[in-house]
């Protein structure tokens, strides 16, 4: 009511147009000063609970302020942006900038007491010549390859199985979308069932048919790969527990693509096919020389939202093996150092490292994306 | 040969949703059968028991958990949609911010969780927000924010402009058109951009994990990767737990199929 009746005011004309900016000026002085009471509450309080309510206070005050203040009305959209953009600031920016200081510092639990030292890029060398965290950023680019690719593969044959007129299209369409929605915590501790060497489900299926039980969830070599040189196997990750992860996550992720795909395939014009048809094309052959090539922007685009989602990964491989070096991924690797080990510094080298690969790889796409687009 | 074909089809999708669906499926069942039969691979008995949702609802504190969940899920939503909808207006209408600013909002969201926990634990452990639901939620915003400001912008670009300009001619001033007009006819953005964080925040972990991993402050989905550590895992109470956290998910999903799948799809053709 308030911002209404003081616009409408502005909107009367200009005779009292002096009275009206001293009001300006005193009620943004008001409204300033309350907020920086509220700052200094927030800051100067030693109960945990009332600076909460405090910090609550300031944040809401933070978002309406500048309703009050900005009056120009072609501002108006600056207003808008504001509470977004602080909050952006405070909970994207600001972290990612403190991540990017603490990586030449050698904090750890020290710097709760106000202890930190400089110590220069010595954080970057440690973690370049570390041999897990090496193996953390090997296993998370091969993870992002095999998954995205068995994603990729499943997901177009997926979405093409349901590009057609089915009875009840729809809720099969709802229930692949079931476990893109699920927590992926809980699928991981799900197939962590599924993957037990005793009581687990594929074990106890084989079981039927007579088939020894496979360690799923070991770092052992399965038999199909035994001919291949060691230092091979180590370096593609091929043993059953990371396989075992991959397998997982294609599961979990191939119906996101599917969607994303069937949406696209939806989109594509009906009459192509019908020239295809009518020049004698084979299904074969429309598929490789029309669907493909139409169908290739949505499917960069899929590609790029798995490869971003896959370099994050953290929950299957903490639920499946924890804190055990031998599977962690990048993400797994930070949490490992900076949670559980409070070696800041060093993890945040890391988390630089999986930031700029994630970054670098979404700028380029967009700059793909845009040129195909043209 | 044409029926045949699609008979086959048919069945050939059947089986694939199948592939996604037993899990689940699995999981559900499994939460109502004794913990000897879970483990023992027997298919042949099934004895249905309630005893694992009685275990689980009583111990542990999981009252007080779900609570947490849905207190942090509604407090991210609420405030997400309400100041992505006011950016995205000014986005879309007025391009504030140019294109530098859209992609800096776009890309704030391939920050992966795992670069947030280290400042997030550091800065929260200093001014005491730790093991509170209300640092979690300011966590939680870090990933929805850029996500629901994305879909909002798509869908206010989707209003015409004429029915704004008609509503200014008739005298609204700008916060009334941005109220009566266009929020109005963003519902369904709206609903989409709710949905989707009250998921995303439902299913978050490795936050909660990290920020809020006390008893007053825990979240289910850490709260049932608790059951899963040691090496004896309690999988009948931990299926149950499980089944309570999907459930939600799963009703939401099935009732607003439509508009996940827009807005995934369209997150993608945006992103």
């Amino acid at each position: 009511m308030l911002v209404k009746s003081s616009f409408n005011r502005k909107e009367k004309g200009n005779n009292n147009l002096t009275h009206n900016d001293i009001n300006h000026h005193l009620v943004n002085i008001i409204f300033i000063s309350i907020w920086v009471i509220l700052l200094l509450l927030t800051i100067f309080n030693s109960s945990i609970q009332l600076r909460n309510i405090f910090i609550i206070l300031l944040v809401l005050w933070t978002a309406v302020i500048p309703f009050f203040i900005i009056r120009d009305k072609k501002k108006f959209k600056y207003v808008l942006i504001t509470p977004a953009t602080l909050t952006l600031i405070l909970v994207s920016l600001l972290p990612v900038g403190l991540v990017l200081i603490l990586s030449f510092s050698d904090a750890n639990l020290s710097i709760f007491q106000g202890g930190i030292r400089w110590v220069g890029l010595s954080n970057f060398k440690e973690i370049l010549a570390d041999y897990t965290a090496r193996a953390a950023f090997r296993r998370t680019l091969l993870f992002v390859i095999y998954t995205v690719s068995g994603q990729m593969v499943f997901g177009l044959v997926l979405a093409l199985l349901l590009n057609r007129e089915i009875p009840g299209g729809g809720l099969l369409t709802s229930l692949l979308l079931i476990p893109i929605m699920s927590p992926p915590i809980i699928l991981s501790l799900l197939w962590r069932n599924f993957f037990a060497y005793n009581v687990g489900l594929f074990n106890n299926i084989l079981k039927i048919f007579g088939l020894g039980p496979i360690p799923f969830l070991t770092s052992r070599t399965p038999h199909i790969f035994s001919w291949l040189d060691k230092s091979v196997v180590s370096f593609f990750q091929l043993n059953y527990g990371f396989l075992s992860v991959v397998t997982m996550e294609i599961w979990h992720w191939t119906p996101f693509v599917g969607l994303i795909l069937l949406a696209g395939l939806r989109s594509l014009p009906n009459n192509l096919y019908e020239a295809a048809k009518v020049d004698g094309a084979s299904p074969i052959q429309s598929f490789r020389f029309i669907t493909l090539p139409q169908l290739r922007p949505i499917i960069i685009i899929a590609l790029t939202l798995r490869i971003l989602d896959a370099f994050k990964v953290f929950e299957p491989i903490w639920a499946l093996f924890g804190n055990s070096p031998l599977y962690r991924s990048l993400a797994v690797d930070i949490f490992s150092r900076a949670i559980r080990r409070h070696h800041f510094g060093t993890a945040s080298v890391q988390a630089i490292f999986l930031l700029l690969s994630v970054l670098i790889l979404s700028l380029l796409i967009m700059r793909f994306n845009r040129k195909e687009m043209n | 040969m044409r029926s045949r074909y699609s008979v086959l089809g048919y069945i050939a999708i059947l089986i694939l949703v199948f592939i996604w669906v037993l899990p689940i499926g699995w999981m559900i069942l499994n939460s109502f059968r004794p913990n000897q039969e879970i483990v023992s691979g027997t298919f042949s008995s099934l004895t249905l028991t309630l005893d694992h949702y009685i275990d689980v609802l009583i111990g542990k504190h999981y009252i007080h958990y779900a609570f947490n969940s849905l207190v942090v899920a509604i407090s991210t939503t609420i405030i997400t949609v309400s100041v992505s909808i006011l950016c995205a207006y000014s986005m879309a209408r007025h391009n504030t911010g140019g294109k530098i600013y859209a992609i800096t909002v776009l890309l704030t969201r391939a920050v992966p969780p795992a670069v947030r926990i280290i400042p997030f634990f550091i800065i929260f452990s200093l001014i005491g927000l730790t093991n509170t639901r209300l640092g979690l939620i300011i966590a939680n915003l870090s990933f929805n924010l850029s996500l629901a400001i994305w879909l909002l912008t798509g869908f206010v670009k989707q209003i015409p402009k004429d029915i704004e300009e008609a509503a200014r001619i008739d005298g609204c001033t700008q916060i009334q058109v941005l109220w009566k007009v266009i929020i109005p006819l963003a519902l369904p953005g709206l609903a989409t951009a709710s949905i989707l964080t009250f998921i995303y925040t439902w299913n978050e972990f490795i936050m909660a994990m990290v920020l809020a991993n006390n008893v007053t402050s825990r979240t289910l989905p850490v709260a049932a990767s608790l059951f899963a550590t040691g090496y004896e895992i309690n999988w009948g109470p931990l299926f149950a737990a499980s089944t309570t956290i999907v459930a939600p998910v799963i009703i939401m999903t099935l009732l607003a199929q439509r508009r996940i799948i827009g807005g995934l799809t369209m997150g993608a053709v945006k992103g």
